[in-house]
């Protein structure tokens, strides 16, 4: 019995071994574009590697896609995201010789610390999704020479836009459902929300906030149902529960209010086409997902191989957020962003992005290239 | 010994585990008709055999033969079905379960209709069961943790009866049982004998071995040293031939009995706990004071009140007349030691080394020179359980390993190592062979020799006569009467205060 | 079960050996493993401080964890501990950054001492004492938090390398000697063992059991203080499932739950150790997110049956 157990521990050992060895396919140097490119070179990425998610897969491949178009190496490690083990991950990543680092801060407060880290042991570090709220805190950072610089959405204008919508498409009466208060990207929906509202010249009714499971989620639409009988929309401005839309739709649908009442949300998710589809569900803004990594890591990349988008300080770039309402936006949605191609592939990344292979970059070009980008633009792209 | 109209008879059984050899080439036959006392003392393998013979475990060689046929059980279901059924010491019923699953455990296929366990027709046929062993007072319904440990054991015998076994191996059992439930299992043993089956009778009382069993089958050291007819039984011949030895000595103290020392060392004053009312007792130095009553009379509940583990609800215990016994921490600290009744789950930690057991109260002593180590700690055991004799490869030997006279021997040690002034000793001999029993005896003599003072509570008479300076019998929660050794004690006059 | 026992007597000596060391063999298999499998990174110089970073948290409460299982309970709310008392720090600093450390581990001890109050006094399960404690902790944590509060980055100064190998050396020496030296360690096991035979024999069984749970407080408040100056920051998952790390790592090291005296105290030591190295050689090796929690869920069932099944702990409680 114990023979056999002590086997088996060999035996998971090697199965380790063999995961490894599989994992560890290293780029080639003989892989580089012929001609001049840029000297090898390391990202750090701490992420959640054990999420089976597909946007948070995707947001993997994104960041991968835009390391190695410019012939660098992506150094993943696993994180929870907290704080602490950020710090753990940063010193581990810097122990393994990187020449930057990505990653999703958890607080403003843990800045300075990666900061001082990066700074003593001379690596470039970039954040992606998070803006930094607190004055003091974002004036350090910027001045820092270490920091290349972030993404973020605005979280603000895209609540306002898609209240705008909504009114346009026939909604008076609005409740919303959203994060719990204190999160910075709930509060700039919430503040954005409210500036919709007054500019449309609608009524917001009611907000909820912090749901996080599917009954509280039920409980709630049905107390709206309930109150507002004259209700004609709903908004999610975000949410952390899991299979949010489908419960709203089967609480409406309960109700006979399924079509009848517009709905709309703020983040893309897998399941939106088939209540397209079927007219009961009818905007989404979304989409930062994937563009938001690409990009932090365009940023960092570009300062490591020493050809920065902005010269002088961090360039700090607002991706925009994608409209959607249509059951083929969504299909086509799920198919070019969560699939298996990134939404720019390697090529156009290095044609579009890096500063190495196109002089003319500057951010100016960046907000230009936004711009254009679109479901149907990567459809266009990359259907053929 | 080839007899071939025994009922069941055993040839050449072997079996050691790992360097020590249980029993050696043991032979017995038993004729249909008798009850048989198996004797030894602890370790001597008579429990082993027990067991081999009931399929709790298996043998190494030898063989078996049962109404000739040759038996080889493979389980204790199997031995069952073939006719030969066990009641252990230790407790055998299985909790959270009702008492009638309990007593067809493993059988419930009996009551099998349709795929579904027919509870009513279940608890009918124990009802049954119980009322055939004269029992008519337990409900077969309830869960067996309802019942008293003393039940809980009727309930074994229902179990083990309901098969009218051919062998009924009874081990050790009558310790845990009450005077009536004793009449009751005396009866059945009858009984089994009266209908054709033969019982195998396991007991440490010499006195009841002899006045219940038709013949006895004595072992040593895994070696049968004897058989005896009834008329050849006396307690120096089993006894020695359990021993091997004339035991050396005396059994009880031989004095008369002296002065009592006028200083009193610890007291109970109109102590109310529990069974216990308004009990005042007075402890004096190198006294032994023995507590006697029946087994619910409140005397357990006195050592343990007067040891401090039980709060009186009114009264004190004062230690040399001036200090107050708060907790048994305290009491350990001021010289005072405590045997419990049940050894295994109060007095010691059986998954531990007799090491760790002996030094456990002496622990802050041996930290006044600085730290403990395992050489400290490892002389300080050896040191005591040499004094105390304990049978033990080594102080690092696990003491669920030992026999029970052995792990009351580590107890004592341990008390001893403390340098314990006064000891209050609860049953100290309950389920001991006779070799340890002596040793105590002699021990405590010893201990009250060396000015010591001793508490000794039993449900033994002999015991408590043989022993005591002084007999304070309990009759439900009051104190009924006070005996002087040196007046003279009797049996007779003891229990006319008891019941 | 037969063959067994018909094994040579030197069999099985060489036998009981491996079984008895089988946590330290373990370690150093994944030792060996992970510096094939990454190249020789593993016990690269720098790497070494990655892992100790790593075994710091985890080893230092792994090590007063000891004190908790050998008598016999669970503390589930660690991790809300070092969140706590961090957090608690972290607002401390707004008044005098000297308050920090003191207050980190007084709030340690606070809680420690009510887990300590609840368990012993109130006699609820350790278990479903400490889980509601972390409950109730994490959920203040949160509420006095509302997101993150940082502490002033000067304060970084004190997570040097020498300063935390010096303060886990000083821990390990005190602990090992308390545990293995003094009554009280000796106590601790006394209690796991048998409750009612320890306060037969002297022990305080229910001060025992409160100085246990406060220790493990301390420890944590302790942890707490050193977690906020490295992060420099306080939030509301800080420390965040560490009590399940430390539960790994004391199974790893094969450490028994049913407390006693089987409880070693380098169990605690190496089964933090191998949990360190683990998790930065899985992290070398470039191990899949994954695959990573499959393995150290897979080595965790093996490494707590070979090592419950020892002689003596196959005794049901």
């Amino acid at each position: 019995m114990k023979k056999f157990l002590a086997l088996l521990l060999v035996a998971v050992m090697a199965f380790g071994l063999l995961a490894g060895c599989s994992n560890s396919d290293k780029k080639d140097p003989d892989k580089k574009p012929s001609g001049d490119a840029p000297a090898a070179f390391k990202i750090g990425f701490p992420w959640d590697t054990a999420s089976t998610d597909p946007t948070w897969i995707s947001i993997h491949k994104s960041v991968k896609a835009a390391v190695e178009a410019a012939g660098g190496e992506l150094i993943t490690v696993k994180t929870d995201l907290t704080a602490d083990t950020l710090i753990n991950n940063i010193s581990e990543l810097i122990s393994r010789n990187v020449d930057g680092i990505l990653f999703m801060p958890a607080a403003d407060s843990m800045l300075p610390t990666v900061d001082a880290m990066c700074a003593e042991a001379g690596v470039y570090w970039a954040t992606m999704f998070r803006t930094i709220s607190d004055d003091n805190i974002r004036k350090q950072v910027y001045d820092s020479k270490w920091f290349a610089g972030s993404c973020n959405e605005d979280d603000e204008q895209c609540a306002s836009n898609i209240v705008k919508k909504m009114a346009q498409m026939g909604v008076k009466n609005l409740c919303c459902i959203n994060i719990a208060k204190g999160d910075t990207s709930s509060d700039l929906r919430d503040k954005g929300a409210a500036k919709g509202v007054k500019e449309a010249g609608i009524n917001l009714l009611n907000t909820t906030y912090g749901i996080t499971v599917e009954t509280d989620m039920t409980k709630t639409i049905e107390s709206y149902i309930a109150a507002y009988p004259e209700m004609d929309g709903i908004l999610l401005l975000g949410t952390y529960c899991p299979g949010a839309l489908p419960t709203i739709e089967k609480a409406l649908a309960d109700h006979g209010k399924a079509g009848k009442v517009t709905v709309g949300r703020i983040d893309f998710d897998a399941t939106m086409g088939d209540y397209l589809k079927d007219g009961s569900f009818h905007v989404s803004y979304g989409g930062q997902q994937q563009i938001d990594p690409m990009m932090s890591a365009v940023i960092l990349v570009n300062k490591v191989i020493g050809t920065p988008i902005k010269e002088d300080g961090p360039s700090v770039i607002i991706t925009p957020y994608l409209e959607l309402t249509s059951a083929e936006e969504a299909a086509d949605y799920n198919k070019y962003f969560l699939g298996d191609t990134t939404i720019y592939n390697e090529e156009e990344i290095r044609k579009l992005m890096i500063k190495f292979y196109n002089k003319d970059i500057n951010e100016d070009y960046i907000y230009k290239l936004l711009d254009t980008f679109s479901v149907a633009d990567v459809v266009a792209r990359h259907s053929k | 010994m080839q007899n071939e109209n025994s009922l069941f008879c055993a040839k050449g059984i072997c079996k050691s585990f790992g360097p020590i050899h249980a029993l050696v080439n043991f032979d017995i036959s038993i004729p249909a008709g008798e009850i048989r006392g198996l004797v030894g003392e602890n370790g001597s393998g008579k429990s082993t055999f027990s067991s081999i013979a009931a399929g709790m475990q298996k043998w190494d060689s030898g063989v078996m033969y049962l109404n000739g046929q040759e038996y080889s059980p493979a389980d204790t279901v199997d031995a069952m079905s073939k006719g030969v059924s066990m009641v252990v010491q230790e407790q055998g019923t299985i909790s959270r379960i009702s008492i009638a699953a309990n007593i067809f455990f493993g059988k419930e296929a009996m009551f099998v209709q349709h795929g579904i366990l027919n509870v009513r027709k279940m608890n009918q046929a124990a009802k049954k069961a119980l009322e055939d062993i004269g029992v008519t007072d337990i409900n077969p319904a309830a869960m067996i943790d309802t019942l008293s440990f003393e039940d809980r054991k009727l309930v074994e015998l229902a179990r083990a009866l309901y098969v009218k076994p051919k062998i009924w191996v009874v081990d050790e059992t009558t310790t845990a049982l009450s005077v009536s439930g004793r009449e009751i299992l005396y009866r059945l043993m009858n009984k089994v004998r009266d209908e054709g089956g033969s019982v195998i009778f396991i007991s440490h009382d010499i006195d009841e071995i002899m006045d219940k069993c038709d013949s006895l089958t004595i072992l040593r050291d895994g070696v049968l040293t004897g058989n005896l007819k009834k008329e050849e039984f006396s307690a120096d011949t089993i006894r020695q031939l359990m021993i091997g030895r004339e035991l050396s000595g005396h059994y009880y103290r031989e004095d008369m009995g002296e002065e009592i020392n006028p200083k009193v060392v610890l007291e109970a004053k109109n102590v109310t706990s529990g069974m216990l009312q308004n009990a005042t007792v007075q402890l004096h130095q190198s006294e032994i004071l023995g507590i006697g009553g029946l087994s619910d009379c409140g005397m357990h509940e006195l050592g343990k009140v007067l040891y401090g583990l039980v709060r009186p609800s009114a009264g004190e215990v004062l230690k040399d007349g001036t200090e107050k016994v708060r907790d048994a921490a305290w009491a350990v600290k001021h010289g005072i030691g405590y045997v419990s009744k049940n050894r295994d789950t109060e007095s010691m930690m059986p998954i531990c080394s007799v090491r760790d057991n002996i030094c456990l109260p002496s622990l802050k002593d041996l930290t006044k020179h600085g730290p403990i180590s395992n050489k400290k700690q490892k002389k300080h055991a050896e040191v005591w359980a040499r004094r105390m004799e304990v049978k033990a490869d080594s102080v690092a030997t696990f003491c669920n390993t030992l026999s029970g006279g052995n792990k009351q021997k580590v107890v004592l040690a341990k008390w001893l190592g403390k340098g314990t002034d006064i000891l209050i000793l609860d049953c100290p001999t309950r389920g001991i062979d006779v070799g340890t029993k002596a040793a105590i005896y002699q021990l405590i003599e010893q201990l009250k020799n060396e000015g010591k003072s001793i508490v000794l509570i039993s449900e033994e008479l002999q015991e408590l006569i043989g022993m005591s300076d002084r007999i304070i019998l309990l009759k439900d929660g009051k104190i009924s009467g006070e005996f002087y050794r040196r007046d003279g004690l009797t049996e007779s006059k003891l229990i006319e205060k008891m019941v | 079960m037969k063959e067994k026992r018909r094994l040579r007597p030197d069999g099985r000596k060489v036998q009981a050996l491996l079984m008895n060391n089988i946590s330290f063999i373990g370690l150093i298999l994944v030792v060996v493993l992970f510096e094939i499998l990454s190249e020789g990174l593993l016990l690269g110089k720098r790497n070494l401080m990655n892992i100790f970073n790593n075994f710091f948290t985890i080893g230092m409460i792994s090590m007063v964890y000891t004190f908790v299982l050998s008598i016999g309970e669970l503390d589930l709310s660690v991790g809300a501990i070092v969140g706590f008392s961090a957090a608690m720090g972290a607002f401390a600093s707004k008044i005098s950054l000297w308050l920090i450390l003191p207050v980190a581990v007084l709030s340690g001890i606070a809680i420690g001492l009510l887990n300590g109050f609840t368990i012993a006094r109130l006699r609820v399960e350790s278990f479903i004492g400490t889980l509601a404690m972390s409950f109730v902790v994490r959920g203040l944590t949160t509420w006095f938090l509302n997101g993150s509060v940082g502490v002033p980055i000067q304060m970084r100064y004190f997570d040097k390398d020498w300063i935390k190998v010096t303060v886990a050396v000083i821990t390990m020496v005190i602990l090992y000697f308390t545990f293995e030296r003094c009554s009280f360690g000796k106590h601790c096991r006394a209690v796991g063992a048998s409750k009612e035979a320890a306060r037969q024999s002297g022990v305080k069984v229910e001060s025992v059991r409160l100085l246990a749970f406060t220790l493990c407080g301390l420890l944590s408040g302790l942890v707490g203080f050193f977690t906020l100056i490295r992060a420099c920051t306080a939030s509301s998952n800080t420390g965040n499932a560490l009590e399940f790390d430390v539960l790994l790592a004391v199974l790893f090291g094969g450490m028994p739950l049913t407390g006693g005296w089987t409880v070693r105290f380098r169990a605690a030591v190496i089964g933090s150790l191998a949990m360190a190295v683990l998790k930065s050689g899985m992290s070398l090796a470039g191990i899949d997110g994954l695959i990573q929690q499959v393995v150290q869920g897979a080595i965790l069932v093996i490494a707590v049956a070979l090592s419950f099944d020892r002689k003596n702990a196959a005794v049901i409680k």
